[in-house]
């Protein structure tokens, strides 16, 4: 079955994600992992998540989860609005109540997501009875999703354990019990890093599909500009705890607003690309949440900074359907800077 | 949030953070194959029990305490052990008697000082023996390989399918009751275990590249085992006695508490033993040299934690 | 299976150690059953054929491992009777014992072990903590007489010795259970703190599953693995203790026959008691081996292969 789509209106959106923070709580003071992050999902939208490692995406979903409020060590702060409720403000057993039921969650490690002692269907049995009762139902819906995410041979599959299946097979099965409990929203975390490129194509086109026939909203977290360009309506690009622009795939690809973004459209590896070299367009690396740098936390790594990036964060400004977190936007927009001739953008390359 | 397979140590240090963020930050790509995960059995890798410096030195303490016993009883006690006064059994502790007397009027603190030495006898004694015999097979048999090794270590496996106790017994059933047949007994039940632990030790001494690398230089084979192989299996060989020392202890007790150790001897076991049927009323008896042989084996087993955590820093 | 071919030459090879070890070292039974009364060498020849014991070695182990294969472990030394029948009558209560301590090993394993894991780091698992580690650095001859005075004298619950009723059951296996279930709680604690931090655990979160599931359905049956594999190595610390806890609580048992058999220099008593432990060992530890390939799918799938 297919959930109805949404009749609600859609003056609110499904989630609304407002200044929210993560602070991991040290014994020499509080480290701001997520820093003010702040966006929206429309119902049935997929969004893409970007960033390199160690952006706080990851740490962002398991927010949304509530997941990252179970750690002792890591405090929450902002709201997540999901269908105008604030989760932030409730408490773990709330929470219970709305993970599976209300929003999903899909993986990085497909295997490692999995018990590995306990049958396949029996983990996605756990997931539909969040929804459902009754033996003989909550069976038939097993064998039913495990089709419905392209697995053949539902009846063995699901009495197989994670080890005897392979990586992509157990992505299917994480996808299924992601969405057995009919949520609205479905967070994935990286899903397709852990797969063979074939695979994960396979695995992105899984959940187009599932969006397009039950009409979740889907927040994509990935690294990679490429996946982000085939899947996304919108794309978040996200730095050293914040969201550093926000639009739709479309603009921001054509017309990136932030130096970051150039950066990481400029790593995507392109059939045209000679050199394997543009894979680290960016020179440096993310800087530890520890040691975030003053201003613009991108400065040091920025071809365009200037004295003002390096003493005074920039807030996001709109430009057309985009927003972008950096004072040289408006620059950068209409043209005056030329991103391709900034001296460090292909280090050690000599390009003209 | 990708909370994959944290390094246990740090979890230790600190739960969620360090934990979190390594993870974090990490590549993208899977951190170790599905199949590593697997095989990998989770367990022991945390640390049970990490003594701080006042229990350590509370430990060091008491051993100490329990040696200068073992040496010098008479230095703590005007007693003997031995004398037997019938107007004095069964008195509860008191100023004469400070842990009360047994059922044959003899001082239960004056006992538990001589007794002293028959538990840290048998207790060094056995582990230098059976650990010194044990550790050359084990080390011997690990280095020289091939079908010599292979028949040592199914001789190694015969004895280990005995619990140690049993082991000691079976020499205890043929030999006469006298010390030296006990500290022989016990020693050859703390065998089969250093044979196996140095065995596996040499094996990835012998198997590291530098010693073919020294055999291709043309290092003579002894030369090798003493200068290289044998160092390297003297850290595990130390930690191994220590805990040893603790087993030894309470075999020795319990054999002399079955009554099958020495005759005419002073020891915890005995006395335990004998206090046994005056337990009701006269508790004392048997319940100070069981105190003492719990205190004994916390304090040796606190040391040798402590032992390993300097030998061998990498069990951490 | 491969596991039970092993553990055959190694039973037969146990044997053998008794036998050599018992008759190679000096020492002659007949000097402990004259009791040094005043005997002719006819007599003590006479004894000596009896026993069986002027044979050469060869043919006395020949003739043992013969006899032993029928089921015949010959006659004691002391009764005249065959020591079967006698090990035969005490072995039930040994198992018995052996049984509750090491059901009450694995309970104690589990919940201390849990508990002392949900409450990581705080007092209840310090507690836990160190009363376990002084459970396992108490050796049975010192909790046997406290558990009598607290629990037989002091509080009367139990009774203090005998063997028979289940009451009398109880104080021996908690006192064996208090040396053995210390490694386990601490195997349990340990491993359910790894595998709560492994990604799965967050995924059944994710799903909404309650903390009961996730800990006991999930989460303990994963930890529990490698924890049944150190079960069959707690056995025989286990059975040690057990001859220690027979003769403290006054049990019947193999315990009191053994050390009864050693110190009259019965041989055939003592050879077939510790044959019989080493055997039970032996066969618990593949049995360990076979259900741990059992419960954990991934071996089963890699022996299956």
């Amino acid at each position: 079955m297919t959930a109805p789509p949404s009749t609600r209106p859609s003056g609110v959106p499904l989630l609304a994600v407002r200044d929210l923070h993560v602070d991991y709580r040290s014994g020499d003071g509080d480290v701001a992992l997520v820093n003010g992050t702040s966006f929206e999902l429309e119902r049935g939208e997929i969004i893409c998540l970007v960033g390199e490692s160690g952006s706080g995406k990851s740490l962002t979903a398991s927010a949304i989860m509530g997941l990252a409020q179970r750690r002792t060590r890591l405090r929450v702060g902002g709201t997540v609005a999901l269908e105008g409720r604030n989760l932030t403000a409730l408490d773990q057993r709330q929470l219970r109540g709305l993970r599976g039921r209300e929003m999903g969650m899909i993986f990085q490690d497909p295997a490692g997501a999995l018990d590995p002692v306990v049958p396949v269907g029996k983990q996605i049995a756990e997931a539909v009875a969040r929804r459902r009762s009754g033996r003989a139902e909550i069976a038939r819906r097993v064998v039913e999703l495990v089709a419905q995410v392209g697995i053949s041979d539902p009846e063995h599959r699901v009495r197989q354990f994670p080890h005897e299946i392979s990586g992509g097979m157990c992505q299917r099965v994480g996808i299924a019990i992601a969405i057995a409990g009919d949520p609205k929203l479905l967070l994935a975390d990286e899903p397709t890093t852990a797969l063979d490129v074939t695979i994960q194509a396979q695995v992105l086109e899984l959940l187009k599909r599932v969006r397009d026939e039950r009409g979740m909203s889907v927040l994509l977290i990935t690294h990679d500009m490429g996946i982000a360009a085939q899947t996304a309506d919108r794309i978040v690009v996200m730095y050293a705890g914040s969201v550093v622009e926000e639009g739709p795939t479309r603009d921001l690809f054509s017309r990136p607003g932030h130096p970051y973004s150039i950066g990481l459209i400029r790593a995507v590896p392109r059939v045209d690309s000679a050199r394997v070299a543009r894979l680290s367009a960016i020179p440096g690396s993310m800087p530890e949440a520890r040691e975030r740098p003053s201003g613009c936390a991108f400065h040091p790594r920025c071809p365009f900074a200037v004295d003002r990036c390096r003493v005074e964060a920039p807030e996001p400004v709109a430009i057309g359907a985009r927003r972008v977190a950096c004072h040289r936007a408006g620059e950068l927009a209409s043209g005056l800077l030329n991103p391709s001739r900034s001296p460090s953008a292909d280090p050690g390359e000599g390009q003209p | 949030m990708t909370l994959t397979a944290p390094n246990a140590d740090k979890v230790e240090q600190d739960q969620a953070g360090n934990a979190f963020q390594s993870a974090e930050r990490s590549p993208g790509l899977l951190r170790e194959s599905s199949w590593a995960r697997w095989v990998r059995r989770p367990g022991l890798r945390r640390r049970w029990f990490r003594p701080n410096r006042l229990v350590l030195g509370l430990a060091f303490v008491f051993l100490l305490l329990m040696v200068a016993w073992a040496l010098f009883p008479s230095l703590f006690t005007s007693g003997s052990p031995s004398a037997t006064d019938p107007l004095t059994t069964l008195r509860a502790p008191s100023g004469t008697f400070p842990l009360g007397s047994d059922q044959y009027g003899r001082s239960v603190y004056t006992e538990l000082v001589y007794g002293a030495r028959t538990a840290l006898e048998i207790g060094f004694l056995c582990t230098l023996l059976g650990g010194g015999v044990g550790s050359a097979i084990g080390v011997l048999s690990g280095y020289i390989g091939g079908a010599i090794d292979m028949v040592v270590m199914r001789c190694v496996d015969v004895l280990m399918a005995l619990p140690p106790l049993f082991l000691a017994l079976v020499f205890i059933a043929a030999l006469a009751p006298t010390v030296t047949n006990e500290i022989i007994a016990v020693s050859v039940a703390t065998i089969p275990l250093f044979a196996r632990v140095l065995r596996g030790r040499a094996l990835e001494v012998r198997s590291r590249v530098f010693v073919d690398a020294l055999t291709v230089v043309g290092v003579r084979k002894r030369r090798i085992l003493w200068r290289h192989v044998i160092p390297n299996c003297a850290a595990p060989g130390m930690v191994l006695g220590s805990i040893t020392i603790g087993t030894a202890i309470v075999t020795g007790a319990s054999l002399n508490y079955l009554g099958l150790g020495p005759t005419g001897v002073t020891s915890w076991g005995t006395l335990i033993s004998n206090g046994q049927g005056y337990i009701n009323k006269e508790w004392w008896i048997a319940i100070f040299p069981g105190v003492l042989i719990t205190l004994l084996v916390l304090s040796v087993n606190v040391i040798a934690d402590w032992l390993r955590d300097v030998m061998e820093p990498s069990s951490r | 299976m491969k596991r039970i071919a092993i553990g055959i030459p190694v039973v037969i090879g146990v044997s053998a150690v008794i036998f050599f070890v018992l008759r190679v070292l000096p020492g002659n039974p007949v000097d402990v059953i004259t009791q040094g009364a005043p005997t002719t060498p006819g007599e003590r020849h006479n004894l000596m054929v009896e026993f069986g014991l002027n044979k050469s070695l060869g043919d006395q182990f020949v003739l043992y491992v013969w006899h032993a294969l029928h089921g015949n472990f010959g006659a004691s030394f002391q009764t005249r009777q065959p020591v079967m029948s006698a090990i035969g009558q005490q072995t039930v209560a040994t198992v018995e014992l052996a049984l509750a301590a090491m059901v009450l090993t694995v309970v104690f394993g589990v919940v201390f072990g849990m508990l002392s894991a949900l409450f990581e780091n705080t007092w209840v698992d310090s507690t836990i903590r160190v009363v376990s580690l002084l459970g396992t650095s108490m050796p049975t001859i010192c909790t046997g007489p406290i558990l009598i005075l607290l629990f037989s004298f002091t509080f009367h619950w139990f009774p203090a010795t005998g063997s028979g009723s289940l009451a009398e059951l109880v104080l021996p296996s908690v006192a064996l259970a208090m040396v053995t279930s210390g490694f386990v709680i601490q195997l349990v604690r340990n491993s359910l703190l790894e595998v709560i931090e492994l990604e799965f655990v967050t995924a059944l979160y994710a799903k909404g599953l309650r903390e009961r599931r996730v800990w006991i359905a999930h989460a303990l049956r994963n930890a529990l693995l490698p924890t049944v594999t150190v079960l069959g190595v707690q056995l025989g610390v286990l059975l040690s203790s057990a001859v220690i806890a027979e003769q403290i609580f006054g049990r019947q048992g193999l315990g009191s026959l053994l050390v009864n058999g050693i110190n009259n220099k019965d041989y055939p008593m003592v050879q077939a008691i510790v044959l019989l432990v080493a055997t039970a060992y032996v066969v618990i530890n593949v049995l360990v081996d076979i259900s741990y390939a059992y419960l954990d799918p991934r071996v089963r799938t890699a022996m299956t292969r």
